[in-house]
């Protein structure tokens, strides 16, 4: 990952049904962070929940990324944000029991951090092939899992949007956190439901590939792709591409990470 | 709340609200279903509640369980599904699944399966399986013709690249309502001897586009032949 500089965008729409927009999305290029959430809860609260997530994410990564360890800046993060969340479910009646899924990445000098929790998904492309990096909090999921039914059964069930874990939901929150490499060339996908439940696994993969040197125009492709195929929720998008750096931008990370690490 | 109604040549016979987390189906007279029919086993199905699913599972019986006249082994109910039991069917209804997507979509929380407590740390091959919603949305169908070479170029997937990279690159998107051409990167191509600037192009039958010293010519082939149905599974 060193000698990598990163490419970033990040596109929300509202989809075709829905009134309003509950997911948020962010990406950072300065402090390597890339998110998206997806807020849920009565009336507009989802909002509530998914825009706290990001803002106190942000200030919360780009403090604390430099001071520690970049998996325990994350959990540090996520569980300042889940904790407020649920204090304002608590103590505001027209936000009990908001809540918000979240795919975030944070990259520096050793790979990329990845945390998540929900069904808002993490998927890298390498060598033009898409791999979904992270497994779903929800029931289909947890169906499968246990054998009640099968993958290909998967698409016709009515259990696709509930999931088991959220954040801002409960005193305590478990993100699932991992680590993995960066390559030059690997571009990161984080993703709401309403992208990857109704855009193939080939179709992400084929847009991303296609257009991997302009990655608002991907963003754009994907999003419009949804909106095309009925666009039933919110649809969000947050990429992130790793790029060998010119000798003028080498030690970038350096720079951005100190000699922490 | 989910509903069965049980029939007989035509005419309902009785009717059961999917109350509770298991419905036993069966000949025996202790089955939340009594179906009294010789080719019915005594207990021949259930009906088992996951969340918002209802799954019926075939529990050995001699008969087999058809729904919609496919023998399944375990199948997720879907509105209006008949399941057959010897002379007798069994029509599941559910208004909350067949109301409109908008509210029933939106994201809630609920308990995880026991079973499946360390979802999410496990590694995704399962959920890699998922496939999308089934979706069934008309595609139109274009190619494009070079003007100086042998061999069109299908515009059958959602994207196609014409140009060079990093030279001269546009996109082609193909969506329901069309074909788009985009500037990716490099210099403009020219749609019609025009640059075809930042915002997409419609493109339609007959449109010139030129890119990195090539050019095509656009064809669309007329809407009604092109019936083409993507349903994506």
């Amino acid at each position: 990952m060193s000698g990598c500089v990163l490419e970033v965008a990040a596109l929300t729409d509202v989809g075709r049904v829905r009134g309003f927009n509950e997911d948020t999305v962010a990406a950072d290029k300065e402090a390597g962070i890339a998110l998206v959430a997806d807020g849920m809860g009565g009336h507009r609260a989802g909002a509530v929940a998914s825009s706290m997530a990001r803002d106190i994410l942000l200030r919360g990564m780009r403090r604390r990324r430099r001071r520690m360890p970049p998996a325990r800046a994350v959990a540090k993060t996520v569980d300042q944000a889940n904790q407020a969340i649920y204090r304002v479910g608590q103590e505001d009646a027209c936000c009990r029991s908001m809540g918000t899924t979240l795919a975030m990445m944070l990259f520096h000098d050793k790979g990329v951090t990845l945390a998540h929790i929900g069904d808002s998904r993490i998927y890298r492309l390498r060598k033009g092939c898409l791999d979904q990096l992270t497994r779903d909090d929800s029931l289909v999921d947890d169906q499968v899992a246990v054998g009640l039914i099968s993958a290909d059964q998967a698409g016709s069930s009515h259990n696709r949007h509930l999931v088991t874990r959220a954040l801002g939901v409960d005193a305590r929150v478990d993100v699932h956190v991992q680590e993995t490499d960066v390559r030059p060339g690997d571009i990161f996908i984080a993703s709401s439901d309403g992208l990857h439940d109704i855009v193939r696994h080939d179709d992400i993969e084929l847009i991303v590939d296609t257009l991997h040197m302009n990655l608002k125009l991907a963003a754009r492709h994907l999003v419009q792709l949804a909106n095309d195929l009925g666009g039933f929720d919110n649809i969000s998008v947050a990429l992130v591409k790793a790029v060998e750096s010119s000798p003028v931008s080498a030690g970038w990370f350096a720079r951005l990470f100190g000699r922490r690490h | 709340m989910a509903k069965l109604v049980l029939s007989s040549g035509g005419a309902a016979v009785n009717a059961y609200f999917v109350d509770r987390q298991r419905l036993a189906i069966g000949r025996a007279t202790g089955s939340d279903i009594v179906i009294d029919d010789a080719a019915v086993s005594a207990e021949h199905a259930a009906i088992v509640a996951v969340g918002e699913d209802h799954i019926i599972e075939d529990l050995g019986s001699a008969g087999g369980t058809f729904v919609n006249g496919e023998r399944v082994e375990r199948r997720i109910l879907q509105h209006r599904d008949v399941v057959e039991f010897g002379a007798f069917s069994l029509c599941y209804l559910n208004s909350k699944t067949a109301a409109t997507q908008s509210d029933f979509d939106r994201t809630m929380l609920i308990a995880a399966l026991p079973e499946a407590d360390d979802a999410g740390s496990a590694p995704p091959d399962a959920a890699a399986l998922l496939p999308a919603r089934d979706v069934a949305v008309r595609f139109p169908n274009g190619y494009l013709e070079p003007e100086s070479a042998a061999g069109n170029v299908a515009l059958d997937r959602v994207v196609t690249l014409v140009g060079t990279p990093g030279e001269q690159l546009a996109v082609i998107a193909r969506r329901p309502q069309g074909y788009f051409l985009t500037h990716v990167e490099g210099s403009q191509a020219s749609l019609n001897g025009q640059p075809t600037g930042t915002k997409p192009q419609m493109l339609r039958d007959g449109d010139v586009i030129e890119a990195a010293g090539r050019r095509w010519q656009f064809h669309l082939e007329p809407i009604g032949t092109a019936d083409e149905v993507a349903t994506l599974t």
